[in-house]
Parts: C-alpha cells; sequence; structure tokens
C-alpha cells in the first residue's frame, strides 16, 4: 500500500507540475498495476461529472396545489414565485436569485365558456422593483471557449491536465447551451385560453442589482376575453426572494 | 511502444486541442428544404386568408457558440415554407404577403401571422450524449378589422445523438427537421382544433 500511495504521489506530481520530458518519464517509471488500476477505476467518476447537463421539465401539478390562486370568469390562475436555490439549481442549472432574476411559475385553466388571451407582456410586477427580464440569456454564450484552449496549451506541457482542462471548458461550453434553452424553453408566452384550455410556463423578472429586496410584491395579469374584449385582472401579493 | 515515442503525436494532439479552443471559426449549415407532412386530411375552414410571411421569419436561423466556435443554422426559409403549406392545408383561399403590418385586401377574411419566438440548441457533451434543438413559433390570426381571432405560441423540439466526427453535421440537421416536424404537427393540431377560428369562419358565411 505504501509503495502504491508513494507511486501515486509521484503520478500527481510528474502530471501536473513536472516539465513535459519528465512527466512522460515518470509516468512510465511510476505506474505501477495498482496504481493503474485506481486509474482505471477513477475513469468513470471522471466522465460522470463530463455527461451533459440535464434540466427537467416542470412536474405536473394540479392548480389545487398552488397556495396562490385565484378564480375570476371560471377562469383559475395559480402562481408559484421560484425562490428556493435548490429547486432553481433542478430546473434551470443555476441559482436564478443570485442573478437577481425571480421567476414564477404560472399555471392557468379556464373552466368557463369564454376564450381568454394570456399574454407574457401583461403581465408585471409591481412595488420598488423591476423589469421584464424576458428572454434573458443564463449562461455566457462564450462560455468554455477560453479554458478549451488554455487546456490546448497546456497539454504541450501536460497531457492529462490538459485534457482535463479541455474537458472542463467543452463541459462549460454545453452547460451554458442547455442552461439558456432550458430557461426560454421554460417560458410562458401568449395562449388563447379556450374552453377547458390550459397553459403553464414562467415569467422572468429582473431584480435590482443591487440593494436589499422587499421580501413581498404584487404581481399583476391581465387577461382579455376574446370575443368582448374585457378586461380581467389578477393581482398576487407573491414573495421575492 | 514507450510513452516517450509517442512525443511527437501527444506534441501534434495538443497542437490540434489548442487550435479548437482558441480559433473562433464560423459554421453555416445549409438545411435542405424539408416540407412537414402529409397532414391528416380536414374539411377546410372557408376562410380567404393572408399569410404573412415577414422578412424576420424567412432570415430567422438558430445560431449558438460552443468552444469558441460559432454554429449558424439558417430555420427561416423552412418556416415560410411550411408555414405556407399548413396555411393552405387549412384554409380555402390563402394569399401570401411579405408584411406584417399592411392593411388585408378589400375581401380578405382574416390576416395570419406566423412569428418565431424563439430557437436554440443545447448542445450535448460528447458524441453519444444528446443534442437538442426547440423552437417556438407565435400565430395569430387577426380579423380584418385587427381584432384577435386566435393566438397561440407552438413549441416543438427534435432530440438526437451529437454524433461523432463523421456524422455530426447531419445530426444536426435531422434535429432541426424533427424539430419543425413537431412544430408544425402541432401548429396543425392547435389551429384545426380552435373553437374560435371555427366560430369565426361561421360567422364569416352568415
Amino acid at each position: 500500500m505504501n509503495g502504491a500511495k508513494a507511486s501515486s504521489v509521484r503520478f500527481a506530481t510528474a502530471v501536473f507540475v513536472s516539465p513535459y520530458d519528465s512527466c512522460c518519464a515518470r509516468l512510465v517509471k511510476g505506474s505501477t498495476t495498482i496504481v493503474k488500476a485506481i486509474l482505471v477505476g477513477a475513469l468513470p467518476l471522471m466522465f460522470a461529472g463530463c455527461t451533459t447537463l440535464k434540466l427537467p421539465p416542470f412536474e405536473p401539478m394540479p392548480l389545487d396545489a398552488y397556495a396562490n390562486r385565484q378564480t375570476k370568469e371560471g377562469l383559475t390562475i395559480g402562481l408559484r414565485p421560484l425562490t428556493d436555490p435548490k429547486e432553481c439549481m433542478k430546473y434551470f442549472g443555476t441559482d436564478l436569485s443570485a442573478k437577481r432574476v425571480l421567476a414564477v411559475d404560472v399555471s392557468a385553466f379556464n373552466a368557463g365558456p369564454a376564450s381568454y388571451v394570456l399574454a407574457r407582456d401583461k403581465c408585471s410586477l409591481q412595488g420598488p422593483i423591476l423589469a421584464a427580464a424576458g428572454s434573458r440569456v443564463l449562461g455566457s454564450e462564450h462560455a468554455g471557449g477560453t479554458l478549451t484552449g488554455v487546456g490546448g496549451g497546456v497539454f504541450l506541457l501536460s497531457p492529462v491536465a490538459g485534457v482535463a482542462l479541455f474537458g472542463v471548458g467543452v463541459k462549460e461550453g454545453s452547460d451554458a447551451t442547455v442552461i439558456n434553452e432550458s430557461y426560454r424553453d421554460k417560458e410562458l408566452q401568449v395562449h388563447t385560453l379556450s374552453p377547458s384550455g390550459a397553459v403553464r410556463g414562467c415569467l422572468y423578472f429582473r431584480l435590482p442589482q443591487t440593494g436589499t429586496l422587499p421580501d413581498r410584491c404584487r404581481l399583476h395579469l391581465e387577461v382579455v376575453e376574446l370575443k368582448t374584449k374585457a378586461v380581467t385582472t389578477f393581482d398576487f401579493e407573491i414573495q421575492s426572494h | 511502444m514507450s510513452l516517450c515515442h509517442q512525443l511527437p503525436n501527444l506534441f501534434f494532439s495538443g497542437l490540434v486541442m489548442l487550435g479548437a479552443g482558441c480559433a473562433h471559426t464560423h459554421h453555416l449549415l445549409e438545411l435542405q428544404p424539408h416540407t412537414v407532412g402529409p397532414y391528416p386530411p380536414v374539411a377546410k375552414s372557408d376562410l380567404k386568408i393572408e399569410l404573412r410571411i415577414t422578412d424576420d421569419l424567412r432570415k430567422a436561423q438558430c445560431e449558438w457558440e460552443l468552444s469558441g466556435e460559432t454554429w449558424q443554422l439558417p430555420l427561416g426559409p423552412q418556416f415560410a415554407l411550411n408555414s405556407e403549406a399548413l396555411a393552405r392545408h387549412l384554409f380555402s383561399d390563402v394569399v401570401v404577403k411579405n408584411s406584417a403590418d399592411a392593411q388585408p385586401d378589400a375581401g380578405a377574411d382574416a390576416v395570419l401571422v406566423p412569428r418565431l419566438v424563439t430557437v436554440d440548441r443545447a448542445a450535448g457533451m460528447s458524441a453519444f450524449s444528446e443534442s437538442k434543438i426547440s423552437g417556438a413559433l407565435e400565430w395569430s390570426l387577426k380579423s380584418a378589422k385587427g381584432d384577435i381571432v386566435w393566438i397561440d405560441t407552438i413549441k416543438g423540439e427534435g432530440k438526437n445523438k451529437t454524433g461523432t466526427l463523421f456524422v455530426y453535421k447531419e445530426h444536426m440537421r435531422e434535429g432541426a427537421r424533427m424539430m419543425l416536424t413537431d412544430v408544425f404537427n402541432k401548429s396543425f393540431q392547435a389551429m384545426s382544433s380552435s373553437p374560435e377560428i371555427r366560430d369565426f369562419a361561421a360567422s364569416r358565411k352568415k
């Protein structure tokens, strides 16, 4: 065991510190069977962190489960601010509140005989806040580009470290595209709510970048009845962070 | 053969990786015309429709950046082609125009405008992981007077394996075709089953 430990120390030193020639030489000399076995065993663990990020769609949730809901003219709207960082990580791959974005999960069902239009631009946060975040891109479109380049450069000095950096760069870039796609895919768009029609999606609001936020704010929604053009308003008090 | 003998190969691999990471290249993926369908047969709505296909829609493209490389997939021509095909399948009389805002011609019952809201690609991490292209197309049908008859946003997606160096471009194209098929099949379902459009057509007959 001591031999194996010494070998793995030598291996790590060779990979991350030594110049190129020395690195390769030590890799050959220092690799015992045990170290090789450890390395092979570690490969699945290394690759487990390199799989594509998966962000699930929202789990189905009955309107009754929304604590914050209202019914008018047969139309029920329920909403739920997504302020829990764990939940944000699960569905968006990033902590939205840390990025000063408030996401609100909105669900609507029309049990009445009329048809309504529910549009994102008729929804607003009121109070000492904010602007609609719209289709704001969360992950950097350039993520990973630098790291892959640096990884290539480091590869010339230390192959394993270079491959690792290159992989991290590609992973970062891939994650950014998944996060952006998921963010926009979950956004509430404009819909006609026919009788017995349902719709669900997220509204995004950009919070002020500095200063303390109020605990609660008011979310205002307007729906338009298609035939009469009558506007029905819904106002909710919600937690803002 | 010892690792030391592989030095030239390792050095070359390093240079390739360095190049892949640093070189900011643009890739344009052309997509052959892809017509979704055939759609299930339906009784056409007896309406004279002006279909407004704007330049914004015709020029739409999916663009993404990964590891310093920019990819562009022009999808506008496909959306334009399929919007017209779907409109002709659903309505008895269709005239195609470019502007979204112009006054409709005399005799037109309604104006149908498709608008691309989003189109995104989530890139898989490796050749064997899944990539996804998603798109959202907003349809609005307004009466000749400008009142909204029906409006909806239809989302679609195409998922497949990212693919190896030899096939990944074709996989990207295939993902885009799947997304288009999904968007237009769902659009067909939404429009053909809309009670608002059915009621409007009935009111124009009277």
